[in-house]
């Protein structure tokens, strides 16, 4: 069967503190492109150097255990990260307000906890490069203000990517964004044109039918190069 | 002199990136293992007891039908200490890999943590196996020893290393079996004859001697009955295995286990999840 690549030409760098956003419509490759570069899935043709920490892409928390405690979760992936301070738990809760569930099964917790703590442990581990899959506060509305504020603090110093199909998650974390159309990734030098050129894009494919394109022949192999440092 | 002084510097570079990487391997491995161990049997209220208990009860199953029975063992050997040393390295050997080929489609989650590969499951998985069913032979053998007066062991070194063999060996087997299933998935319902088999043909139950020689060269080609004869042979002085060899034992292991690696990596590679 022929394949049709997910990606052509992708070449770019992501800085420290830098503030990317990718756009893209549903089923368009974002999360793929997010996997792609924290290494959870494996490119087929290119490189991808990585010079620094890269986080999953956060809220994802499907490796949590329901049966396990708050704190034996967030142990796990401490243990995982070779963080040895045992303060780090305890800080991570304050900071997402879950200190009270911390001795209590995921299962019997509220749904809230849940999102907060993948939050929690995404931005909290001090990643060089944190990545964010469609929303970049995946918590409860109660906690949304006070996570972005996080957000914005806690990666100041870091680089952001965050992969969305809704401008509006964006528009006050982001300066610098890509619109992944058509399997091409183009950047934008002013934020702005790229939220409006990702509009007119939204617009158009609401007005079309959206037809899977037919596979073409198999392409020759692309130069994929994506540096993701500091 | 300076090309001299870069080659050692590069060198140096790359023992240390290979150490480091190295270090971060058995650093996740670590972890997963204790999350294995922990989440095992977590829905109970004594969670990981469980998985100790699980093992006890399987072996004194077998061991109160052997000792009703009363055969097929020499009458020089207790029949509890008999059994276990049969027993046990088989359990080893078969739930390390019955749990490496399964640990991958239930932990697929773990998979999404970029850290997280295949083999960092498989042996996470392994390593418990090895934890759980090695602290129960260590405790069963002192106390049927002491209970059945079966005498000190002839090698405690020979015990250990084919002990370890065996679970190496279930660590190659699961290599092994975990991409073929990818590739054919009903390999998991052959499987479950191999498995009826090679508990029968192990020598689980019996010696080697109370089969006739006529009929030893179909069983010694399973590197499994080796082992039960080395087990028996490294205790009991009064027995000596006429078929256990345990080069061949380490031939079929590090061999299974090269063969193991290369096949997982060639179809992670080349076929798709």
């Amino acid at each position: 069967m022929d394949a049709r690549a997910l990606f052509k030409d992708v070449d770019f760098r992501i800085e420290a503190g830098a503030r990317i956003a990718v756009l893209g419509l549903p089923k368009s490759g974002k999360t793929t492109l997010l996997r792609l570069i924290c290494g959870t899935d494996y490119a087929d043709a290119g490189t991808i150097d990585r010079t620094s920490s890269v986080s999953w892409p956060i809220p994802m928390a499907d490796f949590l255990v329901a049966y396990s405690s708050v704190a034996a979760n967030m142990n796990f992936i401490m243990r995982l990260y070779g963080i040895d301070d045992d303060g780090v738990i305890s800080k991570l809760a304050e900071l997402v307000d879950i200190s009270e569930f911390l001795n209590v099964r995921l299962a019997q917790c509220p749904r809230h906890v849940r999102q907060r703590l993948a939050f929690a442990l995404g931005v909290g581990l001090g990643f060089d490069v944190c990545l964010f899959d469609e929303r970049v506060a995946g918590v409860d509305k109660e906690f949304k203000p006070k996570a972005i504020e996080i957000v914005k603090a806690i990666t100041a110093p870091r680089a952001i990517v965050v992969a969305t199909s809704n401008p509006k998650e964006v528009a006050d974390v982001c300066d610098t964004v890509f619109v992944l159309e058509n399997s091409e990734l183009t950047q934008f030098q002013n934020a702005e044109e790229g939220f409006a050129h990702f509009k007119s894009l939204v617009a158009k494919g609401t007005e079309e039918d959206s037809d899977i394109p037919d596979a073409g022949p198999e392409p020759a192999e692309e130069e994929f190069v994506l540096e993701v440092g500091i | 002199m300076q090309r001299s002084m870069q080659a050692l510097e590069s060198a140096s570079e790359l023992t240390h990136s290979v150490g480091d990487a190295f270090a971060a391997h058995l650093r996740v491995v670590k972890a997963l293992t204790v999350r294995e161990m922990q989440s095992s049997n977590s829905s109970y209220v004594y969670g990981y007891a469980w998985a100790l208990a699980e093992v006890c009860i399987s072996v004194t199953a077998l061991t109160v039908l052997k000792v009703f029975i009363h055969a097929l063992s020499p009458p020089d050997m207790p029949p509890v200490l008999f059994i276990l040393l049969g027993a046990i390295p088989w359990f080893t050997f078969h739930h390390t890999a019955s749990g490496m080929f399964l640990i991958v489609s239930q932990r697929k989650k773990m998979l999404l943590l970029p850290q997280v590969t295949p083999i960092d499951l498989m042996l996470a998985k392994a390593i418990t196996v090895l934890c759980t069913y090695g602290s129960i032979f260590f405790v069963a053998l002192i106390g049927s020893d002491y209970f059945e007066h079966g005498g000190l062991p002839r090698s405690m070194a020979g015990l250990v290393l084919i002990y370890l063999l065996s679970w190496i060996l279930g660590i190659a087997f699961g290599m092994i079996i975990m991409p073929l299933a990818r590739v054919f998935p009903p390999t998991l319902k052959l499987l479950a004859v191999v498995w009826r088999f090679g508990l029968i043909g192990s020598g689980v139950y019996f010696t080697i001697t109370s089969i006739p020689a006529l009929y030893w060269g179909y069983l010694t080609w399973n590197p499994m009955l080796h082992v039960s004869e080395l087990m028996r042979t490294y205790w009991f002085n009064s027995y000596q295995t006429p078929v256990g060899k345990p080069i061949y034992v380490l031939a079929c292991t590090f061999g299974l286990l090269i063969f193991g690696l290369l096949l997982e990596r060639y179809v992670r590679l080349r076929v798709p999840a």
